[in-house]
């Protein structure tokens, strides 16, 4: 079997060959930790499944079932350019890169296009419960007005809050910190986020860091430490390129994107969408609209 | 002759079923015709027309008819006739929908989906089909070789016209978005995008950014006759607007033989309107070369630049008098830059890919003093395997060279990664030993120097090949001007 | 920079293969979707002549303006007339069906026709008169398709036979073809016992004017609708038109009732029309023919306008190539018999009837209308198979003729003969088979395989007047 490996994986898959224990199995998708910490590191996925952004995706597909045979603990080898299943050797054939290239964001654009797939969301999904509504709403909150220990405290509230693999409380704070840290580097010098919330910002991803392995899933803290680096899923990535206008983005429709990440999961996909589009507004906003100037001709004089 | 006739009241089967009845029947042994029809008094004047005797039916009713040769032939038939009434109301043997039949043409295929086509048909194919990508509105990748200049211009213009990138002819090497397509090395995403003239001298770069840990955006191949004067360049240029505006790509690299000087100027000229930095890797006797291309892509990226790793002990020179250095190559650049190299130490080297017309070589690539040839050259491959796909011939020429006297460094290249041979050590390195042992039995002295292009990611394992191949005796490097300048070394006669 | 230029590099591609197989793998491996093109070299080596008309600056404008015009066909029929006054016959002038034939090389249906028409117009008293008449070579011949018309099977005209016309409203031009005889020993398959020029009288006098009075009740009747329906109903209006005879018939008898005919000949002309269920394919052959007809004589289109049988040899024409047909000899179809009738019995392939195909009807929508396999042994599947592997020869699909089974995709149409060559494909045809032998009628039914040598030489021919890139 071959896959393709994201990036951040290759200290991990190109040293030589160690056993890692398995942390969990699903048809799709296998994780698998780290022998000492207990992370989550690696997760193998299949043709068909999720590419996180700790992804080997194989070529195989689900129906054909690549991970027949794994357990719960069980120990699989990775390195040397591969990782050895019961069913056989997965071996790594391509890198790519997790984190999206946006290239140089347009203000004005980006805010319009918030607009437009925060609409989106809004018609095609379910509303947020009330109370995850209004700890986010807190979490944005604090960042925009720079509130750094307000911000600290929403994002506690927020962590592993919901359920599943990846809580719905995850899901939102990793869209917005993926969001702020990649569209945030793509604005122009000068533009973006004003000084008191990107150290909010950073306030919250410390935070995230240090509290992760205890306050959510491993599965789920694995993916919010990527977040931070701003690496998130394929269909995430695709959102945030529609957001930031990158080129090549309208590739399909630009929904197909949106669609495409909305398939993710049970409420995950809408989830990381409702973040997405939380920290590219708060880009946007952060953004110092100054009055037109008034070009003067001197053609007349 | 029996003749058999019954009606069958109320029976019903349509004409085209009937039709197929009567031949099954009719081909019985023994029979001489056979009718199995509804009624109709078409079908009953054609009963007539058989001689048979008159029935009395109507269009509801089946007529079954047969005349043959005996009662047992009759029987046979009557039988037959069951059989075929049975079969022809579908049953166990109807074979479904199944898929719709296969593309044949790019264009059908591109009606199905795709971003770019790769096209490897034989050169004189090519065109049609590089032509159907692009009106499809396909990028299109050429791998094929031999394809005439003139509908080379025509495609490049025609992608231009059509706002889309078409590589080669004669692109052996691209990379995009990680995707290797064609022959390419397994790389790191990262900040450069190389647009090269030059497929082997594209995968040797790839190889040594990625070893000092320097990613790849993008590589877009744009085959070897592009910066000549005809083509003026039209796909570079398509290349490089591509690669500007790609927001991965922070430095551009361009791979090139020396081009057309009018060429070049503009080119340069292009460039310099570019928001993102070009770097030129022009592979010519005054450049540097491609290891010099790669630390200046280093340095301009702010990464540390690595010694490039080698394996095994470097040869020193013996003393034994002078002798013959013989490279025997797959990869075109670099073979050229190991020429670059060697004629600068050594003088003239003779080569089937020598710009000097008088050291050229043809047809029998043989000559009596150094020797550096080209095995994948496109004369030397028409209607073979590439040597990198296929080393039969390079293990065939590796043992006769240790096979003369003379011969003193044999310097070899391996090239790894996607399309590439699977384990290209397992057979040069018995090779190798082979030669080795030869020249020990004879008490004379062959080096073997190897130029390993290859990463640690590419499938056939790099340090798994090195290894082979030091065990079988040979100095393995991974940048190609290294392996050259090893060998001119081990060539020198102490004073 | 172009929006296709970022989009290449926006991600992981997509990825069409052609050629060696190495790299259809290595891209799998990459786990890349690729669509591999299962390529092969085009036949007899033409690649260079298929460069040149590809290279041809004209070519890619020219097909697409074929394919726009001959989907734009709005064929209606408008009325019978003679074909003395539709297609300006004389006593002693013919048409025929397929490319120029002469007496000498013409095949025994082809003759047999030419015989009953002699007959009918009263050039001669006896089959024996006639036939010296046809050997002694003063009958003057020409193709059916050089005066806008279509002839089923030997497609004999004679000046006094009654035509449909056909008009096709959105160019104007109009198509003709005579009346469906029936089938049986009838004049296009080559008999001319006194039964059949009794019947082609009794056409003349009674059918021809009873249709023209039906339609001129109702001004027109409009065929695309009819055909377009007639699809859905399981007919591929070449060899089943049950469904759009049976639709004809519906459109036709209220007028005829309203006509004023008189009712003894009221009856026979219904119980004609309605015993036929061939009784529409000599409608849907001049609205083939009517949509072709403007897609001609575009300078540098490789689109088929024509394929048609003489019964001795296959022709085509082709838009950029004019009037100039190139032939092959006619091969005999695969196909079911009648009776005891067999290969041997069989005539090579006749009739203009190939116009449907041509048009994207006929074996190009078989799947529409899987019992015509049968017709050689086939089963649903081949059905399916026939209609999608003509979208690999065509230029475009038409959009008001659909196959429901294909998720309502629409026919493949616009024969182009640099497909046909590259992919070695010939277009699929359904067809009667005429008995060898003048007077016999049908024989059977089934698949022709059309003879590549035409299309081959239709694709040097362009290439000889290919403008340069």
């Amino acid at each position: 079997m071959t896959a393709a490996a994201a990036a951040p994986l290759r200290p991990l898959i190109t040293t030589p060959s160690r056993a890692l224990p398995v942390a969990a199995v699903f048809p799709a998708a296998v994780y698998v930790a780290d022998p000492t910490t207990g992370r989550v590191v690696l997760t193998l996925v299949t043709r068909d499944g999720v590419p996180h952004p700790n992804a080997v995706r194989l070529q195989t597909a689900t129906g054909d079932r690549p991970f027949a045979g794994i357990r719960d603990r069980d120990r699989i080898r990775c390195g040397d350019n591969r990782v050895d299943l019961p069913t056989g050797s997965v071996i790594v054939t391509r890198w790519w890169s997790p984190r999206p290239a946006l290239g140089r964001l347009v203000p004005a654009r980006l805010i319009a296009a918030v607009d437009r797939v925060q609409a989106e969301v809004a018609t095609r999904t379910a509303p947020l419960a009330s109370d995850l509504r209004e700890r986010f709403a807190d979490l944005t909150l604090a960042v925009a007005t720079g509130c750094e220990q307000q911000a600290v405290a929403a994002v506690d509230r927020l962590l592993g809050l919901g359920a599943g693999l990846t809580p719905t409380g995850d899901d939102l704070v990793a869209g917005l910190l993926a969001a702020t840290t990649t569209l945030g580097s793509a604005m122009p010098p000068g533009a973006g986020l004003a000084v008191p919330s990107r150290e909010a910002l950073a306030a919250v991803a410390d935070r995230v860091g240090a509290r992760a392995d205890v306050a959510t899933t491993p599965i789920s803290a694995a993916l919010l430490r990527h977040a931070v680096q701003g690496e998130v899923c394929g269909p995430a990535a695709q959102v945030l390129r529609v957001l930031a206008g990158s080129p090549g983005s309208a590739r399909r429709h630009p929904d197909d994107a949106l669609t495409g990440l909305l398939r993710v999961g049970g409420t995950s996909g809408r989830d990381l969408a409702l973040g997405l589009c939380a920290g590219a507004g708060l880009v946007a906003a952060g953004s110092p609209r100054t009055a037109p100037r008034l070009h003067v001709s001197s053609r007349s004089s | 002759m029996v003749d058999h006739l019954d009606v069958r009241r109320g029976a019903y089967a349509d004409s085209v079923s009937l039709m197929q009845v009567s031949r099954r029947v009719g081909d019985v042994d023994g029979v001489t015709n056979a009718l199995i029809a509804m009624a109709t008094e078409l079908n009953l004047d054609l009963l007539a027309g058989m001689g048979f005797d008159q029935v009395d039916a109507g269009p509801g009713d089946m007529v079954v008819a047969v005349r043959a040769g005996d009662d047992d032939a009759v029987t046979a038939a009557l039988a037959e006739l069951e059989a075929a009434l049975a079969a022809s109301s579908g049953g166990a043997a109807s074979a479904g929908f199944g898929d719709a039949p296969p593309p044949r043409t790019v264009r059908d295929a591109a009606a199905i989906g795709g971003d770019l086509a790769l096209i490897s048909t034989p050169g004189e194919h090519a065109y049609l089909e590089a032509v159907d990508a692009l009106r499809a509105g396909l990028h299109v990748m050429l791998f094929s070789d031999n394809v005439p200049l003139d509908q080379e211009i025509a495609l490049k213009a025609e992608a231009a016209d059509r706002g889309l990138l078409a590589m080669g002819p004669d692109a052996g090497t691209a990379i995009i978005s990680g995707v290797g397509l064609g022959f390419a090395n397994v790389v790191a995403p990262g900040p450069v995008g190389i647009v090269a003239a030059s497929g082997t001298g594209a995968q040797h770069l790839t190889c040594l950014l990625d070893d000092a840990g320097v990613g790849i955006s993008h590589v877009l191949g744009v085959g070897g006759r592009d910066l000549k004067a005809e083509v003026g360049g039209a796909g570079t240029r398509q290349a490089l607007v591509a690669l500007d505006a790609d927001p991965t790509t922070e430095l551009i690299v361009l791979l090139s033989k020396p081009p057309a000087e009018a060429v070049a100027a503009a080119i340069r000229e292009f460039t310099g309107e570019l928001s993102t930095p070009v770097v030129f890797g022009l592979l010519g006797p005054t450049e540097d070369d491609l290891s010099g291309v790669a630390t200046t892509v280093i340095e301009r990226i702010g990464g540390p630049v690595p010694t490039w790793p080698t394996w095994g002990e470097p040869p020193v020179p013996d003393g034994a008098g002078p002798g013959r250095l013989v490279g025997l190559f797959s990869g075109g650049t670099l073979c050229s830059e190991a020429l670059l190299v060697a004629e600068a130490a050594l003088g003239p080297v003779a080569s089937n890919i020598s710009a000097d017309p008088e050291r050229r070589l043809t047809d029998e690539l043989t000559a009596d003093g150094h020797v550096l040839l080209d095995l994948g050259e496109d004369e030397h491959t028409r209607g073979r395997p590439h040597p990198m796909i296929d080393q039969r011939l390079r293990l065939e020429r590796i043992a006769a060279e240790a096979a003369d006297p003379d011969t003193r460094v044999l310097l070899l290249d391996v090239v790894l990664g996607h399309g590439a041979h699977a384990d290209p050590a397992a057979e040069l390195a018995p090779a190798i030993r082979a030669a080795r042992e030869r020249a020990r039995a004879e008490e004379r002295m062959l080096h073997v120097i190897v130029s390993l292009c290859g990463t640690g990611s590419d499938p056939q394992g790099r340090d798994r090949q090195a290894a082979a191949l030091v065990d079988a005796g040979a100095y393995v490097t991974v940048s190609n001007a290294d392996a050259a300048r090893a060998a001119v070394t081990a060539m020198e006669v102490p004073a | 920079m172009t929006d296709a230029l970022a989009e290449l590099l926006a991600g992981p591609p997509r990825v069409v293969t052609a050629g060696v197989e190495l790299f259809e793998t290595t891209l799998r491996d990459q786990a890349v979707d690729i669509v591999p093109v299962d390529w092969r070299p085009p036949v007899d080596g033409l690649s260079s002549e298929l460069a040149a008309i590809v290279a041809d600056p004209r070519t890619d404008a020219a097909n697409r303006t074929a394919l726009e015009r001959i989907t734009a066909a709005e064929p209606r029929w408008v009325g019978i007339t003679t074909a003395r006054d539709a297609v300006g016959l004389d006593t002693g002038q013919f048409l025929h069906a397929g490319p120029p034939i002469t007496w000498e090389r013409a095949s025994g249906p082809m003759r047999g026709a030419l015989i009953a028409a002699m007959l009918y117009e009263g050039m001669a008293d006896t089959p024996e008169a006639a036939e010296r008449i046809g050997a002694s070579g003063s009958l003057e011949l020409a193709p059916c398709h050089s005066r806008g018309a279509v002839g089923p099977m030997a497609g004999v005209v004679s000046p006094s036979m009654p035509m449909f016309a056909v008009e096709n409203a959105a160019f104007g031009n109009t198509a003709y073809c005579t009346l469906n005889e029936g089938l049986g020993k009838v004049l296009r398959y080559g008999a001319y016992a006194p039964e059949v020029i009794e019947r082609l009288n009794w056409m003349q006098a009674v059918l021809g004017p009873a249709m023209d009075a039906a339609v001129q009740q109702v001004g027109s009747l409009d065929l695309r609708a009819l055909i377009i329906q007639a699809i859905q109903m399981g007919d591929e209006l070449h060899n089943r038109n049950r469904a759009a005879s049976a639709l004809f018939v519906r459109e036709v008898v209220p007028p005829l009732l309203e006509a004023g005919i008189d009712p003894s000949d009221l009856a026979d002309v219904v119980r004609f029309i309605n015993g036929n269920e061939h009784f529409f394919l000599n409608l849907g052959m001049p609205s083939a023919k009517a949509a072709l007809d403007p897609a001609r004589d575009i300078p540098g289109s490789s689109v088929v306008v024509a394929m048609a049988r003489n019964g001795t040899d296959f022709g085509i024409q082709v838009s950029g190539t004019g009037d100039r047909w190139f032939t092959a000899p006619a091969t005999v179809p695969d196909g079911l018999y009648l009776g005891d009738y067999g290969a041997d019995d069989a005539n090579p392939d006749i009739g203009d009837s190939t116009i449907m195909e041509t048009g994207g009807i006929g074996g190009f929508v078989m799947a529409a209308a899987p019992a015509i396999v049968r017709f050689v042994g086939g089963q649903a599947a081949d059905a399916l198979d026939a209609t999608r592997s003509m979208y690999s020869i065509t230029i475009g699909e038409h959009p008001h003729f659909q196959v429901p089974i294909l998720e309502f995709r629409g026919s493949p149409v616009g024969i182009d003969v640099t497909r046909v060559a590259r992919t070695d494909t010939v277009p699929a045809v359904n067809t009667g088979i005429a008995g060898k032998v003048a007077g016999t009628g049908q024989v059977g039914a089934g698949l022709v395989t059309p003879p590549m040598q035409v299309f081959t030489d239709a694709v040097r021919a362009l290439a000889e007047s290919a403008h340069p890139a």
